[in-house]
């Protein structure tokens, strides 16, 4: 079991069981949801996180303006975030990786996709 | 040159009248069927958010089953294996391996139901692709509107156009999510990000 403390932030309750169970089934049990960009900054008040994953296409704040967000705050700018989201277009990719994400992942992903993944990320930080 | 004294000008000016009244009889002609077709718009997206709504349910009904099972297999893998040690302790070894059998088939059922979950991926991306088609029809809701208030005589209709779309730019989901991208996209992501980092 891994002492890793996980953000899931997507709009979808169906998406966000399934990265709950996928994380969990790879040995990450500690898991908070959020359902947009907005409300993930509102839970990183309340606690701390150590790895985020985030999807893109959201209501009320996008993966890309909370990346963007959390890369300009000092407390946050070096948080490990992988972003898991549909978009698969070249410019989107390049886009999410000038905003600062670790790692991308298109949807819809394998259990091993993401495991390797974190593992990637955590291992490159 | 009075124009009026150009040959035929009256037979003109008047057949001109009669096609400019043909055009609009034919425009009035068109106002019920349009106005009719941009009442159903909004009946159109309702049912499209129903729809999306019942299978939300669904796909969350089903992850309910499936983690169920995932778990009642948790608990009948770990029982397994604790009768295959005791049988291996009082050298049941034929009991031993039959009871292994069943732990691996306990662990199949359990790598189904997880592969259950993971195709349940479907309705991220069908939401977001009814969420692109419902935007559509709201667009040519507008568009049906714009277009009835200028055959109405609205010189500003064409703005409400123009201010629709400047509201519209903010979207919640990808118009081109696709659930067939899955592996054969991964790799492509994989290659860019790897060829970005190195510098390519």
């Amino acid at each position: 079991m891994s002492d890793l403390k996980i953000l899931a932030v997507d709009d979808s309750p169906t998406m966000r069981r399934i990265i709950v169970n996928t994380l969990k089934r790879a040995g990450y049990e500690d898991v908070t949801e959020a359902s947009d960009g907005k409300d993930a900054l509102a839970k990183m008040q309340i606690d701390s996180f150590n790895f985020v994953i985030t999807d893109w296409n959201m209501p009320n704040m996008d993966g890309l303006t909370f990346v963007n967000k959390l890369r300009g705050d000092p407390q946050t700018a070096k948080l490990p975030i992988l972003m898991v989201t549909t978009r698969s277009v070249k410019d989107d990719i390049i886009s999410a990786l000038k905003a600062g994400v670790n790692n991308y992942v298109v949807k819809p992903f394998t259990p091993d996709t993401i495991k390797e993944k974190i593992n990637d990320v955590l291992a490159n930080i | 040159m009075d124009i009026k004294q150009l040959p035929n000008f009256e037979k003109e000016l008047r057949g001109m009248r009669e096609a400019v009244g043909e055009m609009l009889s034919r425009f009035r002609d068109l106002h019920s069927p349009i106005r009719e077709s941009q009442a159903r718009m909004p009946e159109a997206s309702k049912q499209l958010r129903k729809v999306n709504d019942q299978t939300e349910a669904a796909a969350s009904r089903v992850l309910d089953v499936a983690e169920a099972l995932s778990d009642r297999d948790t608990v009948l893998i770990n029982k397994l294996c604790d009768a295959a040690k005791i049988a291996e302790t009082n050298a049941c070894t034929e009991l031993a391996g039959r009871i292994t059998d069943c732990r691996e088939l306990a662990e199949l059922n359990q790598n189904d139901s997880f592969a259950i979950m993971e195709a349940l991926q479907f309705q991220d991306i069908t939401s977001q692709q009814l969420a692109h088609t419902m935007d559509l029809l709201h667009d040519i809701e507008v568009r049906m509107d714009v277009l009835m208030a200028m055959m109405d005589g609205d010189g500003e209709a064409s703005q409400r156009l123009v201010n629709s779309d400047a509201g519209n730019t903010q979207k919640s989901y990808d118009p081109n999510a696709e659930f067939a991208v899955g592996k054969s996209g991964q790799a492509d992501v994989d290659s860019l990000i790897s060829s970005l980092k190195s510098g390519g």
